[in-house]
Order: structure tokens, then sequence, then C-alpha cells
């Protein structure tokens, strides 16, 4: 055999597979094709490259995700969705009552069970409404008292103050009305006394005339 | 045997749209994976393309997963496949250089014997870049996933012989070169 035919075989000769006839074929031709044995090495080699190999440290690196949305990565959720969905229908379908007071809320499906009529138990209701009740209207007295008060209050301070603004004025009308009459009677009183100091002047005049005319009356008596 | 059992369970779970059982399949065989596209590809960027694009495609095709067979080597399979792939867009593009190998520095500090097995890891990718892709292909499924030539006829489907023949013709490929003895 030629080299080529031999060459197929030089794997399986390595791995000793051959048959008995073909590997004494592929001895016989490697005593005498230096080719073929360094083939045959070039086989080795690899084989103990392979077995020798230590794999080399991944990179850092980060997966594209095949998922296509975020539905895929959250597969609970369209589960999640249905059994809402079916919890609508069935409270639907059941006629849910739901009954919302001071202590929270209250879900029932269907008819409420009728309830045995407890008079005492309705008579201490009733009572503690009624306490109730009387403490509402208290405070309610109470805080309508306060605003009466605080209502008078506003009332009383608001006429005090318009009568003081009131007296005030009044006040000062008095005081220009006193001040203008003290005006007038200051203007009669001068009128007055100068009318006087002319009568006085005349009364004067007429005393000295009179005196006058009295000595020239004497006089000649005298020298007489 | 618990690690199959436990890779069906994942399987199950990612099937259900589990995308953390997802990721837990992937973390798991990431290494195996990168390595195999690092071999074929000879670069870190690219073994992480492709190990990208084998990770999608394998969730693609997971409803088709039969459990006849270890899901790692349906996975491995998968990535050969989409390394052929790959590599022949790759080719293609006229800003690739094939010479190029981009391994992984040692850390400073590390032992000597990693220096060592990065030297040997260095000249073995270097001496796999050189191969046509189809032989590459062959030598990985050979030498790195120890599959017989009737396996990777199955996996490739090609007959056996053309199997042989590649890998014949990587070793005259690889005759003019000293890598492989220098690795040793």
């Amino acid at each position: 055999m030629h080299c080529d035919q031999i060459g197929l075989l030089l794997s399986e000769f390595v791995e000793d597979r051959l048959p008995p006839a073909q590997r004494a074929e592929v001895v016989e031709h490697l005593r005498q094709c230096p080719h073929c044995q360094q083939d045959v090495g070039q086989l080795q080699a690899l084989s103990d490259l392979a077995e020798h190999w230590i794999d080399a440290p991944v990179p850092h690196w980060q997966p594209v995700s095949p998922f296509p949305n975020n539905a895929a990565k959250k597969p609970w959720l369209p589960w999640l969705s249905l059994a809402f969905s079916v919890s609508a229908f069935a409270m639907v379908f059941s006629q849910a009552n739901l009954q919302v007071n001071e202590q929270g809320f209250h879900l029932r499906f269907g008819q409420p069970p009728a309830q045995a009529l407890d008079v005492a138990a309705l008579e201490k209701r009733l009572d503690l409404f009624e306490q109730q009740q009387q403490i509402n209207l208290s405070n309610q007295l109470a805080a309508w008292e306060i605003t009466q008060q605080e209502s008078n209050q506003k009332v009383l301070t608001t006429m005090l103050a318009y009568s003081r603004e009131q007296q005030r004025r009044d006040l000062a009308q008095f005081v220009d009305y006193w001040e203008t009459v003290r005006a007038e009677d200051q203007v009669q009183q001068g009128q007055v006394f100068n009318r006087l100091i002319d009568t006085q002047q005349q009364s004067r005049s007429e005393l000295r005339a009179l005196k006058a005319a009295v000595l020239t009356t004497t006089t000649p008596s005298e020298d007489l | 045997m618990w690690l199959l059992d436990d890779d069906k369970q994942l399987i199950s779970r990612a099937l259900s749209g589990s995308e953390r059982a997802w990721v837990k399949l992937v973390r798991r065989y990431e290494s195996r994976v990168y390595n195999l596209a690092y071999r074929m590809t000879g670069s870190q960027q690219d073994a992480l393309d492709l190990m990208q694009e084998s990770f999608l495609a394998a969730f693609r095709n997971l409803p088709n997963y039969r459990h006849d067979g270890p899901f790692p080597a349906w996975l491995l399979r998968i990535t050969s496949h989409r390394s052929v792939d790959f590599l022949r867009r790759r080719r293609g593009n006229p800003l690739h250089r094939a010479e190029d190998v981009q391994d992984h520095e040692p850390e400073s500090g590390s032992l000597e014997s990693d220096a060592e097995h990065h030297q040997l890891r260095r000249q073995l990718l270097s001496v796999l870049q050189r191969l046509p892709v189809e032989q590459r292909q062959v030598v990985e499924l050979k030498f790195f996933q120890g599959l017989t030539f009737e396996d990777i006829a199955g996996q490739i489907g090609i007959p056996a012989n053309t199997a042989k023949t590649r890998l014949y013709a990587a070793l005259k490929t690889m005759r003019g070169h000293k890598e492989l003895y220098h690795a040793l």
C-alpha cells in the first residue's frame, strides 16, 4: 500500500484498533516511510496535547437572555392573572357579600345565616347606644356653650369698643361746641364792655359838660 | 447519573420559561463550550461570540433535545456546527487576520506550570489555526472530544472515510510545522 492508503489507517494504528493484518502492513510501511513516521509522531503529539489540555478560564461574559419578554421571565404571572379572574367570577356567581364596619371588612358568600333574636344582648346594645348618645349630646352641649361664650365675648368686646368710640366722638363734639360758645361769649362780652366803655366815656363827657355849665352858672353870683 | 437527572430538571424548567434554570445550565457548561470555541477560533473575543451564538442556538433547539444522549455532548455538537458556520463567515471578512492567536495572558505571580500550560496552549492554537476549517473540526472532534470516525461521520453528516481523509490531510498540512513537537 502507498502512503495515502496507509495515512487513512494511521489514527486507528496509533489507537491500536486495527486488525492484525492491516497493522502488519502499516508497520511494514512505516519502516521505510519517514513521512508516515512523522505523521504517526504528529498523531501521538496531538493525542498527548489533547490529553494534557487545561481549559482556558472563561473571561467575564453575560449570557444573552433567550427569553423574549418579561412574561417569560415570570411564568407565574399568567397563572396569577388567571387565578384572580377565576376568583372574580366565583365572587360574582356566588353572590359575595362584602360588609365594611368599624372593625374592618367582612366578606360573605351567599345570604347571611338567620340568627336568633337575643333580647338581652339587644337591650345591652341599646343601653350602650343611649349612653353613647348622652355622652355625644353632653359633648355637643359643652361645645355649644363654649362657642356661645366665645360669641358673647366677641359681641361684648365689639359693643364696648363701639361705645368707647361713640363717647369719644361725643366728648369731642361737646368740647368743640363749648369752645365755640365760649368764643362767641367772649366776643359778645367784649362788645358789651366796649359799649359800656363808650357809655362811660359819654357819661364822663356829659358830666364834664355839666360841671362846666354849673361852674359857668355859679361864678357871677360869687362876684356879686 | 445525578448530574444527568439534574440536567433534565434544569432543561425541563428552562423549557417552562425559567431563565434561572437556563442560566444555571449555561454556567455549568460554559467552560467546555468556550474552550471548544477557543480552539476552533484561536481568539478570545471570537470564542465568546461563538459561545453566545451556540447557547442561543441550543436554547432554540432545546424542545428537540430527546435526552437520547448526554446534554453536554448535544451542546458541544451544536457548538461544533456553529463554529464551522462562524469560521466560514469570518473567512469572508477582509478585516480578519487568520494568523492571529490571542491567548490568555498568565496572571502575574502565577506558577511556572501555568506559564508552561500557557505556552503549550498557544503553540497548539497556532497549529490549529493553520488548518482549514473542516480539517480543524475533525481534529477537534477526534482528539479533544474523543469521538470515533463513525461518530464524527454521524455528527458532521459525512462518510467515515471522508473524516479519515480530512484528518490525514490535516497531518500532511502540519508536516512542515514543528510547533507540535516543540509543545511536547
